[in-house]
């Protein structure tokens, strides 16, 4: 047989319908398909799959930031709550320090209370000078007086220029207000020696 | 399932619109035919059915490419996809050996009417038992039709390499043969 003439006769032979492998086609055939499918859709479920876990992801973020808002919110109103907690006492404390400021001032005067002696000529003065506290209840704003009822040549221009103190400015307390307490004792030595003659 | 029956121009259309009916079909048509393609050339299951499985993503993948030329070239187009991607594996198998010398070859008379009475599979299964090279060329030049610069240009040796090979092929089949003709069951 000539070599092209085998080359023919095999390749007609091999157009037949061959059943050597079938058994072995037939069972990897689910196999190839699925591994095809797999590879040729694998590009597009990836898409997919990339756009819904992008979603689920901003969802996600998007309930922490929430959460956390809502977190940070709720510590800043007990953070506010127990500073209006502290102000509270400590106005309470500052009433009942100076409730006993004043308490330990009154004591303090108390014992500061003075007692002088004065000699004048034949006469010694005992005086006992006590301290006045006075309490300012309110204060009684006093307006400068404008330029037509103090110096009629001073205007108001002038006014600003001058130095004096003008004590009507300042606020002064009326003879009510001061509650002055003195007590004198006088004591004459010249009687004294007359007796003793 | 409802079976399709496409012609190949619907088949191609409905198959770039990702129809996976469409997909199915084509590999239902081709499956067999492929399959006993790439055992010819690789003589291995498993790595027949990679070069199976790789031949149809490539088909599938490249069908935009193609372009119809009447009937029977979208099959010859998926066959050379298969073919080179058989050839492929060969090569990365690191089997594919050509011997470069030409040994002195005793031609053998195989008797034609006696050549006729061999079943196909056992052509086959004698083609599956030559050595890679043997196989290869024997498989391009007297099955597939490519010529010998072809192929020496697809598997990178030389024209007179390839004679060789196809000698050997030849020479070795037809001994083949002989011995199942005489000692085998016809």
């Amino acid at each position: 047989m000539e070599p092209s003439d085998f080359d023919k006769f095999i390749k007609s032979k091999l157009q037949e319908d061959i059943d050597l492998h079938k058994r072995e086609s037939e069972a990897a055939k689910p196999f190839v398909w699925s591994a095809v499918q797999n590879e040729v859709t694998n590009r597009s479920l990836n898409w997919r799959h990339l756009a819904a876990a992008m979603i689920l992801l901003l969802i996600g973020f998007s309930l922490v930031f929430q959460m956390n808002r809502q977190a940070h919110q709720k510590e800043l109103n007990h953070l506010a709550k127990q500073i209006g907690e502290l102000h509270e006492q400590y106005q309470r404390q500052l009433v009942t320090l100076e409730e006993q400021d004043h308490q330990n001032d009154a004591q303090l005067l108390d014992s500061q209370k003075q007692e002088l002696i004065v000699h004048r000529v034949d006469t010694i003065y005992r005086i006992r000078v006590d301290t006045v506290v006075v309490t300012v209840k309110e204060f009684v704003p006093v307006s400068a007086p404008t330029a037509s009822q103090a110096d009629p040549q001073v205007t108001e221009n002038t006014i600003e220029k001058t130095n004096e103190v003008d004590e009507s400015i300042y606020p002064h307390y009326t003879d009510g207000d001061i509650k002055r307490k003195t007590e004198t004792i006088q004591l004459k030595f010249g009687a004294l020696t007359a007796r003793k003659d | 399932m409802k079976e399709l029956i496409l012609s190949e121009e619907e088949l191609i259309r409905r198959c770039l619109k990702k129809e996976r009916h469409a997909q199915e079909f084509l590999f239902n048509k081709y499956y067999d035919e492929l399959y006993v393609i790439s055992m010819r050339y690789l003589a291995d299951h498993q790595t027949a059915e990679d070069a199976t499985t790789q031949a149809f993503v490539k088909v599938f993948k490249s069908l935009k490419k193609f372009t119809y030329q009447g009937q029977g070239s979208l099959g010859r187009w998926v066959r050379t996809i298969l073919i080179n991607e058989s050839l492929r594996l060969l090569k990365k198998r690191d089997t594919l050996q050509f011997e470069e010398n030409l040994l002195r070859v005793e031609s053998q008379n195989s008797g034609a009417n006696a050549l006729q009475e061999m079943q196909a599979a056992d052509i086959l299964s004698m083609i599956e038992k030559l050595p890679a090279g043997y196989r290869t060329v024997f498989n391009l030049y007297a099955i597939e039709g490519y010529s010998h610069k072809e192929i020496a240009k697809m598997l990178g040796i030389s024209e007179s390499t390839s004679k060789t090979q196809l000698k050997k092929a030849r020479h070795r089949l037809m001994f083949n043969l002989n011995e199942e003709r005489n000692y085998g069951t016809v």
